[in-house]
């Protein structure tokens, strides 16, 4: 036995996050850990990180036979668990090797020495098969993926016995997942132990030994992860899992017609992020963008929204009208909407209310003169708490306290108001438990059935195959193929993304 | 600031202090070019009253530097020297403690301070803003208390003002030249010891012959006469924030806090702890300016003495390309900064401006920094 944690509590004010969680954690081991969003996962491994200092908790985390009083993170490292939070925790000023010793920097007598920190930072990222990447580089100009292999790096080099990944893959392409999965075998072969947290459950089953539920802060139960995937469904969610797929077909007229749309590449002048791609979309139709990271997905649906950060050309029509989209106001006008890949930066006010929120595209309708009828508003705000079924405390709770899951159906809620023709979702349900994605493909099918258009980037190849009616699957910014129902599946759209077979249009 | 490396290609050089050494030679060779002001600018004379009036400034804006760094500032500077500087003057002349254990006790005053800031920033989690605009108010009263509000006498204190025998001069520019080569040439063998991407002869040299050229400079104006003490004081707090904040542990702290709190604090960093050293040196650098603008001026007037150092520090801080909301800049953007800031005042002085000018021109260049700090952040991303 590694680690154990043993009847574990913690009380926030006004919540009882834990209560009773007992884990043990064996050498050489990979645990899954499950639960829908609030179910006590994440405040668990802060425990085990030392994120939350002994004395804020009940019960006991046993290391070695030893019980533990983690004071602060380093606390914990030193007693070997390594965790890779789900937020990046990367400072994206800072260089590529600084943030890889980050904490740890190398040097005698407080100095910092520069030439052992780039020989410790070429060893992680050779670890991690990332050899290419410029150690000078802030991180902030990487993209999340990339971000997100540096952080497991920096995991991975500390002799870390138990190492804690929280949703690891939410921003890998299918490739980096792959080659996280082989690195934590090789870990795993030399003893390390792993809690593995992610709401992908065949990404679970393919990693992991054995599954723990966490529902409602207690443990809702533990089996092997050869368990069929509705079986852990079942346990997050207490009740029996709806996987039934969407049945409305599409038939209506064209909403969004894009032709030849071209986004030039931010840095590099004679590359082009998104290249001469075309596609319609009907009113009543999800049409998926999928492809691995940088295949220009978002970066799609960015020039769409008239935010794109370097030069876009093509022609985008909105029920047949030709439209210019040069900012976010004229895209709104024209009847588009974006629900942003990074809900909390752009998604929603964090520290706005839930009505402040709700209310926020429709400012201009409910306000006479400037003056926003505060009444109106809050009526709009109950309504659209009731049909979208948003958990809050109240109106006036804070948005940053919800859950993930409400936090998304707010900001798809928001643009309720304006009626938008055509809906552009980017990563609609990353970093949102089961249950929560359930009702949020069914507000999408309520979107649709309200004779929206949507158009979807998503890198959850079960989220595609669920939605979309038709699928254009991108490679380094241009059509690699298109698939339509029935003929998507997930090995079709990987094929086409990795190349594997040439595309034929449908 | 930072050489580009071609083992490091991508790499962004930052524009901010590069932009200001522009601005500060063009302003330096305008200012010599002028038929008004061409025979007066470059002379030894005018470039030591130069760097004696921008002394005091400088001290406090490497501080200025490090509170920025991590998202923090201090507006109590100005209260502060002019109480430290009441302080080692009445330590003296009331309490009859010679003039160096007078400094002292006006150090620790700076430190203690600095601490009270940092426990009210770090643990108690109330802005930086408001903490030290509470000190702000609460020290220029405490000056004027202490002080009777009447001016206490530095004259005992005015070695400070005079200047090092040459032959001290010359021995520490060149102890401090060697050690600039030092590290530089340790830098490259020890990249190559290491198996890294060597640094190019021609950027040791391009390094080597900066740090020449600096000392240089420095030598020409003072090798003659000797740099004054305060001066001394203030290259040495200088080259030791430049020190500190690029070659050592703590140093990159700073930027990790500045840049992303949470992602510091999980990589183990002790946040508060650093936070409370921050507002410490600070406190002490704010006691060494209050202690060398007493010995500048023969006395400190509790009333207006340090008026408006805080903002003209945080001023020379922007101008040398700091981020106000944390995590990029330097010192070495800094000491070009209060330069920038110096010369300003000296050059109008020349001109036979109204020096109310100064004011407008300042305000002017502020916005320019601040403009280019805008433009290569909206690049970045």
């Amino acid at each position: 036995m590694v680690v154990e944690l043993r009847r574990i509590g913690k009380q926030f004010p006004g919540v009882r996050a834990l209560h009773d969680v007992s884990l043990a954690i064996a050498r050489g081991e990979v645990v899954g850990l499950c639960g829908e969003n609030g179910a006590g996962k994440s405040t668990l491994i802060k425990i085990l990180g030392g994120v939350y200092p002994a004395g804020s908790y009940t019960g006991e985390v046993v290391v070695d036979g030893r019980v533990q009083a983690f004071r602060a993170t380093p606390d914990a490292r030193r007693a070997g668990i390594a965790v890779v939070h789900q937020e990046l925790s990367l400072v994206p000023e800072m260089s590529v090797a600084g943030n890889l010793v980050l904490g740890r920097e190398p040097g005698r007598l407080g100095l910092y020495d520069a030439a052992a920190t780039e020989v410790a930072a070429r060893r992680m990222l050779a670890r991690v098969g990332l050899d290419g990447v410029d150690l000078a580089t802030p991180v902030g100009h990487l993209g999340i993926g990339v971000q997100q292999v540096l952080e497991i790096a920096r995991a991975l080099d500390e002799d870390a016995r138990v190492i804690v990944l929280d949703e690891p893959t939410a921003a890998l392409s299918e490739a980096e997942t792959a080659r996280l999965f082989a690195l934590v075998r090789a870990r795993r072969a030399e003893g390390a132990a792993f809690v593995y947290i992610s709401h992908r459950l065949e990404e679970i089953a393919a990693l992991c030994d054995r599954v723990v539920v966490l529902r409602d802060g207690e443990l809702a139960g533990s089996c092997a992860a050869t368990v069929p995937t509705r079986t852990i469904v079942e346990l997050m969610t207490g009740k029996e899992a709806d996987t039934a797929a969407a049945a409305i077909v599409p038939g209506g007229e064209v909403a969004l017609e894009v032709e030849r749309l071209c986004v030039a590449h931010p840095v590099l002048r004679d590359r082009r992020v998104v290249d001469e791609l075309s596609f319609r979309v009907h009113a009543g139709e999800v049409v998926a963008l999928a492809g691995a990271m940088g295949a220009g997905r978002t970066a799609t649906l960015a020039a769409l929204f008239g935010c794109a950060r370097s030069r876009v050309t093509g022609t985008i029509r909105v029920a047949g009208r030709a439209v210019t989209l040069a900012s976010p106001r004229a895209a709104i006008a024209a009847g588009l909407a974006l629900v942003p890949e990074d809900r909390k930066a752009a998604g929603v006010v964090l520290c706005g209310s839930v009505a402040d929120n709700l209310a926020l595209c429709a400012l201009g309708s409910i306000s006479r003169l400037g003056v926003v009828d505060g009444a109106r508003a809050e009526q709009l705000a109950l309504e659209r708490l009731r049909d979208l079924t948003i958990k809050a405390p109240g109106l006036g709770a804070e948005v940053a306290t919800l859950s993930g899951g409400n936090q998304q159906k707010i900001a798809i809620g928001k643009w309720l108001p304006l009626a938008p023709r055509v809906f552009l979702l980017d990563e609609p349900t990353r970093g949102v438990d089961v249950g929560a994605k359930a009702e949020l493909y069914v507000l999408v099918e309520r979107l649709l059935a309200a004779g929206a258009a949507v158009v979807l980037a998503s890198s959850d190849l079960p989220e595609v195959v669920r939605l979309a009616h038709r699928v254009l699957v991108l490679r380094e910014g241009k059509l690699a193929g298109e698939l339509a129902r029935p003929a998507i599946s997930q090995l079709a759209i990987m094929q086409l993304a990795v190349g594997a077979v040439e595309g034929a249009a449908a | 600031m930072k050489l580009e490396r071609n083992a490091q290609p991508g790499r962004r050089a930052q524009l901010g202090p590069w932009a200001m050494a522009g601005v500060l030679a063009t302003m330096w060779a305008i200012l010599a070019v002028l038929p008004a002001t061409g025979d007066r600018f470059l002379t030894q004379g005018n470039l030591a009253s130069l760097m004696a009036q921008s002394a005091v400034l400088l001290v406090v804006s490497v501080g200025m530097t490090l509170a920025i760094l991590i998202r923090g500032i201090d507006l109590s500077v100005g209260a502060g020297v002019a109480l430290t500087g009441v302080i080692a003057g009445l330590a003296h002349a009331k309490l009859g403690l010679p003039v160096p254990l007078a400094i002292g006790a006006a150090l620790a005053a700076g430190a203690l301070i600095g601490a009270w800031h940092g426990l009210w920033v770090g643990w108690l989690g109330v802005p930086a803003f408001i903490v030290t605009l509470a000190g702000f108010e609460s020290y220029r009263g405490g000056a004027l208390l202490l002080a009777h509000s009447r001016s206490v006498p530095m004259d005992d204190f005015q070695a400070l003002d005079r200047p090092l025998p040459p032959g001290v001069t010359w021995a520490l520019v060149i102890a401090v030249l060697a050690i600039g080569v030092a590290l530089t040439l340790r830098e490259a063998t020890r990249r190559k010891q290491l198996g890294l991407a060597p640094i190019t002869t021609s950027q040791v040299a391009l390094r080597l012959g900066g740090q020449g050229l600096l000392a240089g400079i420095v030598l020409a104006i003072y090798g003659g006469r000797g740099m004054p003490v305060l001066v001394a004081v203030a290259c040495a707090i200088a080259l030791g924030g430049v020190f500190v904040t690029r070659r050592t542990r703590f140093g990159r702290h700073l930027y990790a806090i500045g840049g992303n709190p949470e992602a510091a604090r999980l990589s183990g960093i002790d946040v508060k702890r650093v936070t409370l050293w921050v507002y410490v040196i600070l406190g002490v650098l704010t006691a060494a300016a209050g202690v060398l603008a007493g010995a500048r001026t023969d006395d400190v007037t509790p009333g207006s003495q340090g008026n408006l150092l805080e903002l003209n520090a945080v001023t020379a801080v922007v101008i040398g390309g700091t981020s106000l909301s944390g995590g990029r800049g330097s010192v070495a953007g800094t000491v070009l900064g209060t330069l920038v800031f110096g010369t300003v005042a000296n050059g109008m002085n020349l001109l036979g401006i109204d020096s109310d000018w100064q004011w407008v021109c300042t305000g002017m260049i502020l916005l320019v920094a601040a403009l280019v700090d805008v433009l290569s952040k909206g690049k970045r991303s």
